[in-house]
């Protein structure tokens, strides 16, 4: 990226725009027009600079070298690009899986929340290259590399929620389907669980009244109203899951659903806890506490940036188990007295995490295995899973390349549909431009481990400025066009390892210039919200 | 059809059923019917675009076309002269729908057997299944194949020139020198360099081991080549290379090319003609603009709604189909699409709709479209009145694809 921050008169003359809470030096924001304003203010995702290399035999691929792009609340962000010009990267970097060695995330800002989850990694290892051959030793300092992975366990799930490209890989094979959406659900919102085991009122009046009205409604009632009256009983009982639990109950009796009232009030019996079974819920739920101020713990670290050492002591004081690492709820670790009530209780409340990504049959699927579902349910499973920790942002990484085209179209169906329902803010991945014109908002387009062309969806498909966008969008058969003449670009994506000098798309450009091969250009406004690293253009150098 | 170019191959009820064994002893339990009597006309310098969802059975078709497998049934004629061709036609119309193969079992009338036995003859001079031997040779030799994975399709331990000069060498092409000759030729034609000739195939992108397979594919000067998915594996701008590439071979050698793909935009932009399969079964067939312009069967709607377009201003009404294909190895009784149909008709659950021709080159297996043959002369039964679209049931609404939109 350009390292000096040019500031044009241009941009001087901007009306300055809310001030950045983050520390960065800087004058007025070019990249935010004033109009954008008040929409900074919730940037959820803020990745700075991030740089990425693998460190091989062969040399350093530089997979990623300096990105930055900012992500809003409830807004889609198209990633696009070829093989190998780093997407999935970036989304391994946001959530530090890049498998270390051979890759590391080599420096660089990802702001969550105003978090830097990049905080301390100076200290992680120490490079010293190796002469005269291109690779570099690195020593690692573990202690810190396990801090920084024990501090990322506050984000990953709860904040930042993946969903990976092959289904049926992603998914463990031996357990079933609830088992596995069951342990997100346990370990990102535990508290929640065991609170509302705590506090059921199975007792109260207005159960037996709900009970009684939901089966009144189940006898000529419609679907929706019989939904409505099972989970009133939910409701009353202050256990939402028992509701879901006595629509499929009520559903499954048929025609004899009037009659089923002992079948509610035996689940209903699962909530009545003895003095013992108390006990242990209250252990479970200060577990679930000590994790929850751990995570604000860590939080706090990467945002002020300096280490909370009182905090922590204070923390480990109260531990009940081992350490702050094994401080969690899993199913193992619940005392068997609870343990069949907190897996019934999961399960339901999967039952209704699948209902919210349109699954039909969510009884049956929660039940079954993933060998037992097709790609296009598996997916959604995944994203019910990504979804059930209710994360400020979802990384989808080619969350339809398996797929038919008309599975395809179900599931972007759903992230659609998602987005006006959910309101989290997505980060989708893909190679395909058709797929982030249904879905984003707006459009990074990335090429060798840079982005070159930022802007809202639109814009971009109606003015690509970078000649790589241009190229990008010229090589695709269109099916509304059927006549238009397919361009390629020539030439393919260049090795990484020793990327070209300056622009690293100038050898397969058809506008390079003698610049091009010597210096790398810096990011330019062109309009509003629309970004370009390109030569070809001079507006105001974007200050980031 | 006068002024069309000659037929190369011609594949009439092509079956194949692979067998699901299990049990004690591994006897056989059922059977995935991959291929159920698929039948179409590949001519010269044309090319046949075959779409479908995975696991339809689009791969074992072309495999089948080349013989690369068996087939259970069925024949694919090999360059047939005109008047046989039509003869065949003729034999095929009058038989029916009903595979030949099957109605030996029930005992069939005189003009049946005479029929079969004549087509029995044609069958044994031009049709590929038939051939053996030195007669096989000759037909592979024009038959070729571009397979859908560049990097386990071509032997990591082989040089590049020998890659491509393997096919020469097996049919006993020219002197060893003139095979090198040939395959520096075929290179330049792909658009390598005389260089890679001494390279592995782990020095190239996936892009050039492509070409390197298109390569090997021209060597032997074939008629036919079937593409199995040859861009999928590849970006987009690659993929626009390599689309150029086949089309300026075709223009140049007069190749004609069986494409299979998944993918509609690109087969739009390569195929003079489709063949739309599902479960087996193919369901329309047409060329490219009439298909694309105005689809008939609800499936090929439904294929053409659900591809994105790389226009975030066009906002089209789509069709989402619910649900998965049904497993090949236990198909839905009568029409195989009435499971996911947002048009189904009580009628198609039990009767399997035959493939008809509905308009000139149009042909679709569908019950919402009459045969024309019953049909009262007049009437176009495509164009039921004041309907917006041709063809587009009421229950599907005004949505049909892109004509809506563009």
């Amino acid at each position: 990226m350009s390292s000096a921050v040019r500031i044009n008169s241009e941009t001087d003359t901007l009306p300055a725009s809310a001030p950045d809470t983050s520390p960065v030096s800087g004058g007025p924001l070019a990249s935010a027009p004033a109009s954008e304003a008040p929409a900074h203010r919730d940037v959820v995702l803020d990745v700075r600079d991030l740089k990425t290399y693998f460190f091989t035999y062969d040399g350093v691929v530089k997979a990623l070298d300096g990105v930055s792009f900012k992500v809003r609340r409830g807004e889609t962000l198209g990633l696009v690009g070829e093989t190998g010009c780093g997407k999935s990267v970036t989304a391994f970097s946001i959530t530090r899986l890049i498998p270390d060695p051979p890759g590391r995330v080599m420096s660089g800002k990802i702001l969550y929340r105003g978090a830097n989850l990049l905080w301390n990694l100076e200290r992680e290892a120490t490079f010293k290259p190796i002469r005269n051959t291109g690779r570099v030793k690195i020593r690692r300092r573990f202690r810190q590399i396990r801090a920084a992975m024990d501090r990322m366990s506050a984000v990953r799930g709860g904040g930042v929620s993946t969903i990976f490209q092959e289904p049926t890989s992603a998914m463990n094979p031996i357990f079933s389907i609830s088992d596995q959406i069951g342990e997100a659900l346990l370990l990102h919102r535990g508290m929640e669980i065991v609170d509302a085991l705590l506090n059921a009122k199975p007792d109260d009046p207005a159960v037996a009244a709900a009970i009684d009205h939901a089966l009144e409604v189940s006898r000529h009632g419609t679907n929706s109203e019989v939904r409505a009256a099972a989970l009133a009983i939910g409701t009353a009982v202050g256990v939402p899951s028992l509701g879901v639990q006595a629509y499929y109950i009520l559903r499954e009796a048929g025609p004899s659903a009037p009659e089923s009232k002992p079948e509610i009030l035996h689940a209903l019996r699962r909530l009545k806890f003895s003095g013992l079974q108390r006990a242990y819920l209250r252990r479970e739920r200060r577990i679930a506490e000590l994790r929850k101020r751990a995570n604000e713990v860590y939080l706090t670290e990467m945002r002020t940036g300096s280490p909370q050492r009182m905090a922590r002591v204070n923390l480990s004081r109260q531990r009940t188990t081992a350490n702050l690492r094994t401080l969690y709820l899993s199913l193992w670790g619940i005392r068997r007295h609870v343990r069949r009530t907190v897996q019934n209780e999961l399960y339901w409340r999967t039952v209704a995490t699948l209902e919210g990504v349109g699954i039909g049959n969510p009884v049956q699927v929660a039940r079954g295995y993933p060998h037992e579902l097709s790609g296009g349910m598996l997916q959604r499973v995944m994203i019910a899973m990504a979804l059930s920790s209710e994360p400020d942002i979802l990384l989808a990484d080619e969350p339809t390349t398996a797929l038919d085209v008309t599975i395809q179209a179900q599931i972007l169906e759903l992230m659609r549909d998602l987005k006006s329902r959910v309101g989290t803010a997505i980060v989708l991945i893909t190679h395909d431009l058709a797929v982030i014109a249904e879905v984003a908002d707006r459009v990074c387009v990335m090429y060798a481990g840079h982005i070159v062309e930022t802007a809202p969806v639109a814009e971009l498909y109606h003015r690509p400025l970078h000649p790589y966008t241009q190229g990008l969008l010229a090589s695709i058969p269109r099916l509304d066009q059927p006549d238009k003449e397919l361009t390629s670009i020539p030439g393919s994506v260049p090795n990484l390892i020793t990327p070209p000098t300056g622009c690293r798309f100038h050898p397969r450009c058809p506008h390079a210039m003698p610049v091009c091969k010597t210096e790398h250009p810096p990011t330019t406004v062109e309009g509003s919200g629309h970004t370009v690293a390109c030569y070809l253009y001079t507006g105001p150098v974007a200050v980031e | 059809m006068p002024g069309e170019p000659p037929v190369v191959l011609s594949a009439r009820n092509v079956r194949k059923l692979f067998p699901i064994r299990g049990g004690v002893f591994s006897t056989r339990i059922g059977d995935v019917r991959a291929v159920d009597g698929v039948s179409l006309d590949i001519h010269e310098g044309e090319t046949v675009g075959l779409v479908g969802e995975s696991g339809c059975g689009k791969t074992t078709v072309g495999r089948l076309l080349l013989r690369l497998i068996e087939p259970t049934s069925g024949q694919t004629y090999y360059r047939p002269p005109p008047e046989t061709f039509d003869r065949l036609q003729e034999i095929y119309r009058e038989l029916g729908p009903v595979p030949a193969d099957d109605g030996a079992a029930t005992s069939p009338s005189p003009e049946t057997v005479k029929l079969l036995s004549e087509l029995d003859r044609i069958a044994d001079q031009y049709s590929i299944y038939r051939q053996r031997h030195k007669n096989l040779a000759r037909v592979r030799e024009k038959l070729q194949i571009v397979f859908q994975d560049p990097f386990s399709s071509l032997s990591p331990r082989m040089l590049v020139r020998d890659i491509v000069a393997e096919p020469l060498e097996i049919h006993h092409v020219g002197s060893r020198s003139q095979r090198y000759q040939r395959v520096a030729e075929l290179l330049q034609e792909v658009g390598l360099n005389p260089e890679h000739l001494w390279r592995f195939p782990h020095e190239f992108s996936g892009g050039q081991r492509q070409r390197i397979g298109i390569a090997r594919a021209l060597a032997l000067r074939p008629e036919l080549i079937v593409l199995d998915e040859p861009t999928s594996a590849l970006d987009v701008s690659v993929q626009a290379q390599i689309l150029n590439i086949l089309q300026k071979l075709q223009r140049e050698q007069r190749l004609a090319y069986l494409f299979i793909s998944h993918h509609l935009s690109v087969v739009r932009a390569i195929s003079h003609s489709v063949v739309v399969m599902y479960l087996g079964k193919v369901v329309e067939r047409a060329k490219t603009d009439e298909l694309f312009t105005r689809p008939l069967h609800p499936y090929t709607q439904a294929l053409l709604s659900a591809i994105p377009i790389p226009d975030p201003a066009l906002k089209r009404e789509r069709i989402i189909l619910k649900g998965d294909v049904p497993s090949p190895a236990a198909p839905p009784p009568g029409c195989r699409f009435h499971t996911r149909c947002p048009a189904v008709m009580p009628i198609c659950s039990s009767v399997e709709p035959p493939l008809i021709e509905v308009r000139e080159n149009h042909w679709v297996a569908c019950h919402l479209y009459p045969d024309p043959r019953i049909a009262p002369e007049g009437t176009d039964p495509l164009v039921p009145a004041g309907s917006p679209l041709p063809g587009t049931p009421d229950p599907l609404g005004p949505s049909s694809g892109l004509s809506a939109a563009s």
